[in-house]
């Protein structure tokens, strides 16, 4: 049986997360109180979590939030996303502009965490140019085994044209004094998704021209990617193939 | 001979500090200048800017001193993009494009290869309106420096105090100044240090050894009660002197460097408050390696991550589906919080729009019938429905703009329903507006407290007052940085038919606005 502090305590730190995303200086008092008191994280963990589909992270004196996978009530759409990242909806299929960003976020994330015996950042930031030739180097290789032609039977787009849809832009708009501006290119693309990256507080965007993680996507990786059962979960979802094996 | 190597890889760990120095001599742009100085000349700047009281300083501060350094010495005149152009090459060679730089050697002591990484400078602030990362020294590169000055780490409070209690005692106070500002410095990278410490031990306790850390902690906790005592007999000595110099009587000549004393005695004040705020740091520490090692056991299963080898190069290798790959992000994604109508708010306190002239009421030179005429005003009267209409419309144009880098009025339009864009195109003052919006150009929405201020309202052309009063209802605006309105078509060649025909009569056509906001970088 918990507490009515217990379990109020939990409650006012759940509502409090979803309102801000992680707390801070401001939040100390409760954030000390719920670290003291075992039943309210209990509660957190065995209750909220669980039938919020979230996960509270702790990382030394703050708390943040996250949806679980697949999260039905606090996920977004797709069409969320397309607008939260500030691409247009023209001829271009949305999947294949979705899957462009999203790549462009696991390549920033692979420039930065990429050492096999460091669990936190191997650098302070990444030019845009070197990432620019990264993802360029990464996409052409896409979607070319035997998966990828069954992949791109059965959606919208085909992997081909992902890697086709980023070679036929230009690395540069040379019309445009700041790249930021244009839709074009492949450097406006990566500011895009930039963006949307220090939208969500995760990164910080210098000059246009560099990225620098923040705190909090360095609190993330160590807590959430790092996570023996969680990353295990990820990785089988990059060699799911039931369906196409089914 | 081992004896002489002992060590041997904290001297090497010295050494490698000037090595990134040294390697701007091989760069193979600007070998007109010798790029080694103008290097070191950088770090000083940035050095500079980190004493108290300065703001660190950024890429456009580095180009200054480029472009003065450059006309100085060589007696060259370089553009600002030139000199813009050098310091961003020279801060990418220092900064090794974000990585640290990676020192290789053999270690004569232990007869094995050895290495050091270190960064020479490191990001200071973050200044979100102009999109600038400002600088500072990494505690390598504070070393480097202090190293040209031939001082020792642990000792540089020490001797810095010691230095100032000699300038006080002889009454060179210019020099004081200067010393107690680089003191600040010396306190500040300690408090840094103890900084790092909590970083590292965050990140992994388990390499973390206890009675290691306890040997640390008392002694700074030796050295700082040192440096404690020490601050107390300077506040001392200044306090004297100041006591000496007024009692002189020879006003004219004393009055100077009483002022100066003054200062000094203000800043050191400010190092004091600062150097006794590391014992409170330092008991922080203490409890966060409890906390750290609890929380060490209970992860104990942890993982390391590498998003190249595990997760991109795979996707890239298997393909993997759309869903698949949002599944993979979205844990880094805030919640999507959906905002539903509250009916309640039907019974909460509602804004009242306020009447217009309510600052003239308030001030107290106005005669209150002449007050209570002007609301009848019919003047008064259509003004106030101007201005709601005028401020509907800059709601309409800059809001759509907080979600996309620019727009233009035709799809501005476009996206209006039918009642609403009815309204619009046959509403007569909506052409002078847009006119007016044009001449505005470039228009900004971070304007400081000064600006606004300056901002009035008046009968005729008061739409920077509506803005601002649009802006206040919804701050986020601010976010649009600085706006330009441009005719579009006119950027391009050959595009001259890009009127719009709105209304249903004939010859009314009116240019297609594109409002976009200004880059940061050109």
């Amino acid at each position: 049986m918990y507490s009515k502090e217990s379990v109020e305590r939990a409650i006012k730190l759940f509502i409090l997360l979803l309102e801000k995303g992680e707390t801070d200086e401001h939040d100390r008092d409760l954030v000390f109180a719920y670290k003291e008191d075992p039943a309210a994280q209990e509660i957190v963990g065995q209750m909220i979590e669980k039938e919020a589909g979230v996960k509270v992270l702790n990382v030394g004196d703050k708390l943040y939030i996250t949806p679980s996978m697949d999260n039905k009530v606090f996920g977004y759409t797709n069409e969320e996303l397309r607008v939260k990242l500030g691409l247009r909806s023209d001829h271009v299929s949305m999947g294949l502009k979705l899957y462009t960003a999203y790549f462009i976020i696991l390549a920033t994330l692979a420039m930065f965490y990429n050492s096999d015996d460091l669990n936190t950042k191997v650098r302070q930031y990444v030019p845009i140019e070197e990432l620019e030739a990264y993802v360029t180097e990464k996409l052409h290789m896409l979607g070319s085994g035997e998966y990828g032609e069954h992949l791109s039977a059965k959606y919208e787009f085909n992997f081909s044209q992902v890697s086709e849809f980023w070679q036929g832009m230009p690395a540069f708009d040379e019309t445009l004094t700041n790249q930021r501006m244009g839709n074009k290119s492949r450097v406006s693309y990566i500011l895009k998704v930039w963006a949307f990256l220090e939208e969500e507080g995760l990164a910080k965007v210098a000059i246009d021209a560099e990225i620098h993680p923040t705190d909090k996507l360095d609190h993330m990786v160590r807590k959430y990617y790092s996570h023996q059962k969680r990353k295990d979960e990820l990785l089988a979802l990059i060699q799911q193939k039931e369906i196409f094996y089914a | 001979m081992q004896d002489a190597l002992q060590n041997f890889h904290e001297r090497m760990k010295n050494i490698a500090g000037f090595w990134p120095l040294f390697r701007l001599r091989e760069l193979r742009k600007f070998q007109e200048y010798d790029l080694l100085s103008l290097g070191v000349g950088v770090l000083l700047l940035i050095l500079e800017h980190m004493l108290i009281g300065r703001v660190e300083s950024d890429h456009s501060d580095v180009t200054r001193f480029l472009q003065k350094t450059i006309e100085d010495v060589y007696g060259r005149s370089l553009s600002e993009e030139e000199a813009r152009e050098l310091g961003a090459y020279l801060l990418a060679a220092l900064r090794n494009d974000g990585r640290p730089f990676e020192f290789g050697f053999r270690n004569l002591e232990t007869g094995e290869e050895d290495r050091h990484s270190f960064h020479l400078i490191e990001n200071g602030t973050y200044h979100v309106a102009s999109g600038q990362i400002r600088f500072k020294l990494s505690d390598a590169g504070l070393d480097l420096l202090f190293k040209t000055r031939e001082m020792y780490k642990e000792l540089r409070i020490t001797i810095s105090q010691i230095l100032l209690h000699r300038q006080i005692e002889k009454g060179v106070f210019e020099d004081a100044i200067r010393t107690v500002s680089s003191l600040g410095l010396d306190v500040r990278s300690l408090r840094e240090e103890i900084e790092r410490m909590k970083i590292t031990i965050k990140r992994d306790v388990s390499q973390f050894s206890l009675p290691k850390y306890e040997e640390m902690l008392s002694a700074v906790r030796e050295q700082f009660q040192k440096e404690k005592a020490m601050f107390e007999d300077l506040n001392n000595l200044i306090r004297e002197t100041q006591t000496n110099y007024a009692a002189r009587g020879d006003e004219e000549r004393e009055s100077r460097a009483l002022n100066q004393l003054v200062e000094i005695s203000q800043r050191l004040n400010q190092v004091m408050n600062l150097h006794n705020k590391l014992l409170a740091d330092k008991l922080d520490l203490q409890e966060m390696v409890l906390e750290a090692l609890e929380e060490g056991i209970v992860s104990g299963f942890r993982s390391k991550i590498n998003f190249e080898r595990e997760f991109l190069d795979p996707i890239v290798r298997e393909g993997t589906s759309l869903e698949n790959v949002q599944r993979l992000i979205e844990p880094l994604l805030s919640l999507n919080i959906r905002k539903r109508f509250n009916i309640h708010k039907a019974f909460a306190a509602q804004v009242v729009q306020k009447p217009d002239h309510e600052p003239e009421e308030k001030a107290p030179d106005i005669v209150e019938e002449e007050a209570a005429a002007t609301a009848d005003d019919p003047r008064v009267k259509l003004k106030a429905i101007r201005d709601e209409r005028y401020k509907g419309y800059l709601q309409m144009i800059f809001e759509p703009l907080l979600s996309e880098q620019s727009i233009t009025l035709a799809e501005v339009l476009q996206s209006l329903e039918a009642d609403r864009l009815y309204d619009v195109v046959n509403a007569r003052d909506f052409y002078p507006f847009l006119v007016q919006l044009h001449q505005m150009s470039p228009i900004s929405f971070r304007l400081g407290a000064e600006e606004k201020a300056k901002i009035l309202d008046s009968e005729e052309s008061n739409l920077p007052y509506l803005l601002l009063q649009v802006q206040n209802e919804n701050p986020d605006l601010e976010l649009l940085g600085t706006v330009l309105v441009e005719v579009e078509g006119r950027r391009g060649a050959g595009a001259e038919d890009t009127g719009l025909q709105l209304a249903a009569e004939e010859g009314w056509a009116v240019s297609n606005f594109r409002f976009y906001k200004e880059g940061l970088y050109v």
